[in-house]
């Protein structure tokens, strides 16, 4: 729901006013203001931890993903993320036996890679998750209800009505209506993560960033694709979000070598935070712990 | 009471009544054959005949015909792009010969030349291209690229008068890159002309100004959210834009040694001056609520001006049914002299 005659505009991302115009365009509707609880998630030290993992060799010359050595980096991210000693017991830190898991993919424009959708199958299956319970959860046909864990597995990528179209967007098929979310209300989306089917199953989010996109389509355009070859963690969707247009604008200043600004600027994750509280989009309240390949990291 | 009236007609008015009823009918039958086939004198993608083979790549069955019904069931999002030019279809073609790659050959049918050069104008990097040799620019223009086509990394995008393409490989390789262009010359083959929107003549640079425009920067669009993908200024549609308003973004650059310093401009035509008055009324609401009133004041006499806001000067002239505002210049003057480069009668 929209309040009459208050727009955000170009110069409240001048004036650095965005969350208050936020907070004063955009009228919550009851069954959301009970769900948005009074802060937003948090580690115990009161930041968010995003666990960036890279290696060189997970992509060959040709592109092609070498599954052996991706299998390890899904490995650190989890042990890394956890603290856990084990992949196992990481795992089931995360979920357990019973659950029956959504694995929800990114697409079109940069599909997550089959790889990754099976290495990280291979795993839970390694740790007890029974193969009948996960399943693929994208798409606005899915059956939530059935679904007790869900595990976000976007594609880092620009978006050309959003700004930055990976975490918080993923989950815009289950609006039903995902045209909603195109024009203003793109900073709606954070609304989807409090809808019943979805609240509160999001157990653990990877990005794949093995291969992102820095510019916002909204087709693919593969001079826009670079290997970053890497996978992005956390429990925080904003504060992933964060850091992953961090890394996005940061690459388009380089390719032009002078400032490129996403446009439009992506208000989801602001609001994501601000108003919907699914986790932090300031960066002073974002921890970010790097594994591997340091070239070109871009944070 | 029907029958009284029926009585008191006229022969001749039967005559009438089925010369009305059969223009009705005619009209009926044909109109969706004329929607479909889209507006005369414009290419049609389904007389563009593709090979069923070349270079050992063969076409997986009969293109897969797009429309705005099913435009998001394609492209998700992405076919509000589409949408916000002048549409008509879309014809995808898929090539096969390796297992892991493909060739998608896309060819939008846009309703005008117009619109397939907006298209094009959103983004002038890449390795230009020649298509069709026969095809000369009828005019260079001062304000934007006359490229055809452009190609990178797999990625071939063209216009060829009412239609854009985008031939996309999985993977390049030269023999693909080959592949690519040969299909594009195919189509450019149907190819008349290389126009540019009218509205690009409203600008007329001055040799002696030091701001210059970049040429690589120029897009010509009809939607807000494409402007918001060019230059953001709100997520909501303040300067009222739609199919029947033209958008020109310019970007203008002042280089002075190693200072290099930009203003962004944008034109708007409207389908007259009250509503070109409109919308810098709803722009300056919105946009500069605290100086709205006294613009709005002003604005009956003063049809040109320029006001300080975060980012620089903001200037506009607003002349009979065209509306220019231009950001972030360093002075009022710059704004002015920008301005001053703009023929909008």
């Amino acid at each position: 729901m929209k309040s009459k005659n208050i727009s955000i505009t170009r110069r409240d991302f001048l004036r650095g006013t965005v969350g208050t115009t936020m907070g004063l365009a955009f009228l919550t509707p009851s069954w959301l203001s009970a769900s948005i609880p009074g802060g937003p998630q948090a580690r115990a030290s009161g930041k968010s931890l995003v666990l960036i993992v890279r290696d060189e060799s997970v992509l060959d010359s040709g592109s092609l993903v070498n599954k052996q050595v991706l299998s390890a980096m899904l490995e650190q991210t989890l042990i890394g993320l956890t603290g856990e000693k084990e992949m196992n017991k990481a795992w089931l830190s995360l979920v357990n036996p019973k659950d029956v898991i959504g694995l929800v993919p990114t697409p079109l424009m940069n599909p997550t890679h089959n790889e990754l959708i099976e290495v990280i199958t291979e795993s839970l299956v390694a740790a007890g998750i029974p193969q009948e319970n996960i399943r693929n959860a994208q798409g606005r046909l899915v059956n939530l209800e059935s679904i007790t864990a869900l595990i976000s597995l976007p594609g880092l990528k620009a978006h050309w009505l959003t700004g930055i179209g990976t975490v918080i967007k993923n989950y815009v098929l289950y609006s039903g209506a995902p045209r909603n979310y195109h024009y203003e209300d793109s900073a709606k989306l954070g609304e989807i993560w409090h809808l019943p089917q979805v609240k509160g199953k999001t157990r653990l989010i990877i990005v794949d960033a093995l291969r992102p996109v820095c510019d916002k389509g909204p087709q693919f355009d593969p001079r826009y694709r670079w290997p970053y070859k890497g996978l992005m963690a956390s429990t925080d969707p904003v504060a992933l979000d964060a850091i992953g247009l961090k890394i996005i604008q940061a690459k388009r200043d380089k390719l032009r070598g002078e400032p490129w600004p996403l446009s439009p600027p992506p208000i989801c994750i602001e609001a994501a935070d601000k108003i919907y509280k699914l986790g932090h989009s300031n960066l002073d309240n974002i921890e970010i712990k790097t594994i591997g390949w340091t070239q070109e990291l871009l944070i | 009471m029907k029958k009284l009236i029926l009585y008191q007609l006229q022969p001749k008015d039967y005559m009438r009544l089925l010369r009305v009823f059969m223009i009705f009918l005619l009209g009926f039958l044909f109109l969706p054959l004329s929607c479909a086939k889209g507006d005369p004198g414009m290419l049609q993608a389904e007389n563009i005949h593709l090979p069923d083979k070349i270079d050992g790549w063969e076409v997986a069955g009969p293109p897969q015909r797009i429309d705005h019904t099913n435009i998001f069931d394609y492209m998700n999002g992405g076919g509000e792009l589409y949408l916000a030019y002048r549409f008509d279809q879309l014809l995808v073609y898929r090539y096969k010969k390796e297992p892991d790659n493909e060739i998608l050959v896309e060819i939008y049918q846009m309703k005008s030349p117009g619109e397939a050069f907006g298209l094009l104008s959103l983004d002038w990097t890449g390795e230009p291209v020649i298509l069709n040799s026969d095809i000369s620019v009828q005019a260079e223009s001062p304000v934007a690229p006359s490229f055809m086509a452009l190609y990178g990394e797999g990625l071939l995008r063209a216009r060829v008068d009412n239609l854009y393409l985008r031939i996309l490989a999985l993977r390049e390789s030269p023999e693909v890159r080959e592949v690519i262009l040969s299909l594009g010359k195919i189509i450019a083959g149907k190819m008349s002309s290389l126009i540019f929107p009218e509205i690009l003549k409203v600008i007329n640079p001055e040799a002696e100004s030091p701001w210059k425009i970049r040429q690589d920067r120029t897009a010509y669009f009809h939607s807000h959210l494409v402007l918001n993908s060019l230059f953001y200024l709100s997520h909501e549609n303040l300067l009222n834009l739609s199919h029947n308003t033209e958008g020109l973004f310019v970007n203008f650059e002042k280089k002075n040694h190693n200072l290099k310093q930009s203003a962004r401009l944008l034109i708007f035509k409207y389908p007259e001056p009250q509503a070109a008055e409109a919308a810098f009324k709803s722009f300056c609401q919105a946009y500069l609520p605290e100086k709205a009133e006294i613009i709005a004041k002003d604005s009956s006499q003063k049809k040109t001006d320029t006001v300080q806001v975060e980012d620089g000067w903001l200037g506009w002239r607003l002349s009979d049914n065209y509306l220019a505002l231009v950001f972030e210049c360093p002075q009022p003057e710059a704004a002015q002299d920008i301005l001053n480069q703009l023929d909008l009668s």
